[in-house]
């Protein structure tokens, strides 16, 4: 994904060298996507704002860390996700975790929806807002175990290609591609389970 | 379906397929079994609108209803509490619920005049970002070159016998849109 990573680079170089306003632009840059981001792991908007400003904190304090060759805005998801995730662990609130979910354990011939035959997963119907069609989508991302839940997220809504998903989390791009696979399945899943009326009338 | 590539091998790839993430040679693999796959070629499809519902959250959180407002002065407010030192809230999370957090965020700003405490997590913070640096840097997609989006999905509207779906048209979008989109979405700001 093209950053401009020029001119990120340049700000990312200013803040370094002591200069607040470039910090500050950095942070003007992001903060949209970051609050939209972040909301996907709380509806809270204190909880939100809270997050999205640690994830800056944190980024200011690791910015000589920063690989210069590396996209700012990906390094930036990498905080901010962690940075929810610690944020859910400290209330109690524990994300489930795929090593903790049994039909994740499952070996690759037991996915669950790797035979075409399993059900057709129907698209959102004509008569359906958007605002309305992206409710019901965030009702069901929010029943998706998280790990299923982020990589969904930076496909699906922050439109980041498989290394950069890879990067941001940290894993290889066969993991990207195979845990994609099943998050989709688990959508299509929870989808049809959540909303069967959906199911109704959707011929192929 | 090919003896030699079953639908249980092609079933996980089509989504990466669809992505345009596909390898050459894998892409390669695929495209003969879809051809002669119905059921595939059904699953391809609702790949397609799997895309459907995530369109209008993308949209919906940019300009509608699920838009979140950035509070007035936050990265005014950021970027002072960083360069005075603050280093993030961290630990309070743990003691306190969620009312009394409030009060709590004047924590840092006590903290950040002990300076022992300041060189303190100055040596945490480093400690943290060596053991969090992204591991992956190296990682190549060379070999994903991939066909382009809207290439893949006329071919598969041509394998379909192109019936478009009864989605609603506001989800609709094509292939191109949808990168140019992307592209748009690319450029920080707003």
């Amino acid at each position: 994904m093209e950053l401009a990573p020029k001119d990120d680079l340049r700000l990312v170089r200013e803040s370094l060298a002591g200069n607040q306003l470039s910090f500050q632009l950095l942070v003007e840059r992001y903060e949209g996507r970051m609050f939209a981001l972040v909301r996907h792991y709380t509806r809270n908007p204190v909880e939100i704002e809270d997050i999205v400003q640690d994830t800056f904190l944190k980024a200011f304090t690791r910015l000589p860390t920063f690989q210069e060759q590396s996209s700012f805005y990906t390094w930036l998801c990498r905080i901010a996700i962690n940075t929810a995730l610690d944020f859910q662990k400290r209330l109690g609130r524990n994300p489930v975790r795929a090593v903790e979910d049994p039909e994740l354990a499952l070996s690759p011939d037991g996915i669950a929806g790797s035979q075409p035959t399993s059900g057709r997963i129907p698209a959102p119907d004509a008569r359906l807002e958007r605002d309305e069609i992206a409710r019901i989508t965030q009702g069901v991302l929010e029943e998706l175990p998280e790990i299923f839940r982020t990589v969904l997220v930076l496909r699906e809504f922050e439109e980041l290609s498989y290394q950069d998903i890879a990067d941001v989390l940290g894993i290889s791009i066969g993991t990207v591609e195979s845990r994609l696979f099943r998050a989709r399945a688990r959508f299509k899943e929870r989808l049809v389970a959540l909303h069967p009326e959906f199911g109704e009338g959707w011929t192929s | 379906m090919t003896m030699e590539f079953t639908c249980k091998e092609a079933v996980p790839m089509i989504g990466a397929y669809l992505d345009g993430e596909l390898s050459p040679a894998r892409a390669a693999l695929l495209r003969p079994h879809l051809l002669e796959c119905p059921a595939c070629r059904n699953a391809a499809a609702d790949g397609r609108s799997l895309q459907r519902w995530f369109a209008p959250l993308r949209e919906s959180a940019e300009s509608g209803e699920l838009a979140v407002a950035v509070p007035s002065g936050f990265s005014a407010r950021v970027a002072r509490r960083a360069f005075a030192g603050d280093r993030g809230v961290r630990g309070e999370w743990a003691e306190r619920s969620a009312p009394a957090r409030e009060e709590g965020r004047i924590l840092p700003f006590v903290l950040r005049l002990t300076a022992v405490a300041a060189a303190a997590a100055l040596l945490l913070a480093l400690g943290v970002q060596l053991a969090s640096r992204p591991q992956s840097a190296n990682l190549s997609a060379d070999d994903r070159a991939a066909l382009p989006l809207l290439q893949i999905q006329t071919e598969l509207d041509r394998l379909n016998g192109v019936v478009p779906s009864p989605a609603a048209p506001a989800a609709e979008e094509s292939a191109e849109t949808r990168s140019q989109r992307g592209k748009k979405r690319a450029q920080p700001g707003r």
